[in-house]
């Protein structure tokens, strides 16, 4: 089964650990659905999974202690767009930590979600305006199969 | 000797880290993961074992990971940790090797 070309899902979530799962399930199910292949559905829940993470890292909780992260799933013919949005400070992407795909290999414990993302997925934008939050948008491009 | 089974990410980290500073606090700096029954590896995952890693060399000793699966084989390729971390097929290839008092596999 095909899911429906042209629907979006979205969810929105509390920026906390214990529902970044919640994310990757939901997201790798919807992959699923698009007939992406076992490969492209893991990296697309990796993906998620650190786009979470930096909401959460970069997120601005309430009092209650979060803030809710809107995720949203756009749903191509042959790709599917994954929009990550929290409304936190915001932050400079240009000047965030990451480890530089070719450089020097250093014992750094920041910075790999980005690199993952980056890796992982076709196109990335990070959008983020200070005091007015971060997007995420990724796409997976769907690997052409050879149809008997 | 570190077992990971299942998810590794942001939520369960923390508890992992408690275990692997528990034994550091014991005096171990020699380390083992096993990956064989990971599932899952984040970021928060990749860089804790970092951090860890840091502090039992900075001890002298060292952190080797076991059997990675091929999807956390490949996580550890794109951050290039593959190149720090030393990796061993079997838990005794590991401990043959921390016995040795390699640096790198």
């Amino acid at each position: 089964m095909t899911a429906c070309t042209g629907c979006h899902m979205e969810m929105r979530l509390p920026n906390r650990p214990e529902f970044v799962a919640v994310a990757r399930l939901a997201v790798s199910a919807v992959a699923s659905r698009m007939d992406f292949d076992v490969e492209a559905i893991e990296d697309v829940k990796v993906a998620v999974g650190e786009a979470l993470n930096n909401a959460i890292e970069h997120g601005c909780p309430t009092e209650d202690g979060y803030e809710m992260v809107t995720l949203r799933c756009e749903l191509a013919a042959d790709e599917l767009v994954i929009i990550v949005r929290d409304c936190g400070d915001g932050f400079d992407p240009s000047s965030a930590t990451r480890q530089h795909p070719h450089g020097e290999v250093t014992l750094t414990e920041g910075g790999l979600g980005m690199l993952l993302i980056e890796a992982l997925m076709d196109e990335v934008d990070f959008t983020s305006t200070p005091g007015a939050g971060t997007q995420v948008r990724m796409v997976k491009r769907r690997r052409v199969t050879e149809e008997c | 000797m570190v077992g990971v089974k299942g998810e590794m990410d942001v939520y369960t980290t923390p508890q992992a880290k408690e275990v692997m500073l528990g034994l550091l606090e014991k005096g171990y700096h020699h380390l083992v993961v096993n990956l064989q029954y990971a599932e899952y590896l984040d970021s928060t995952a990749l860089g804790m074992l970092v951090g860890m890693l840091k502090r039992v060399r900075e001890k002298g000793g060292n952190l080797r990971l076991v059997a990675p699966p091929a999807r956390i084989r490949r996580l550890l390729e794109i951050t290039r940790l593959n190149l720090i971390f030393p990796i061993d097929a079997t838990e005794e290839e590991a401990t043959a090797n921390l016995n040795k008092g390699g640096m790198v596999s």
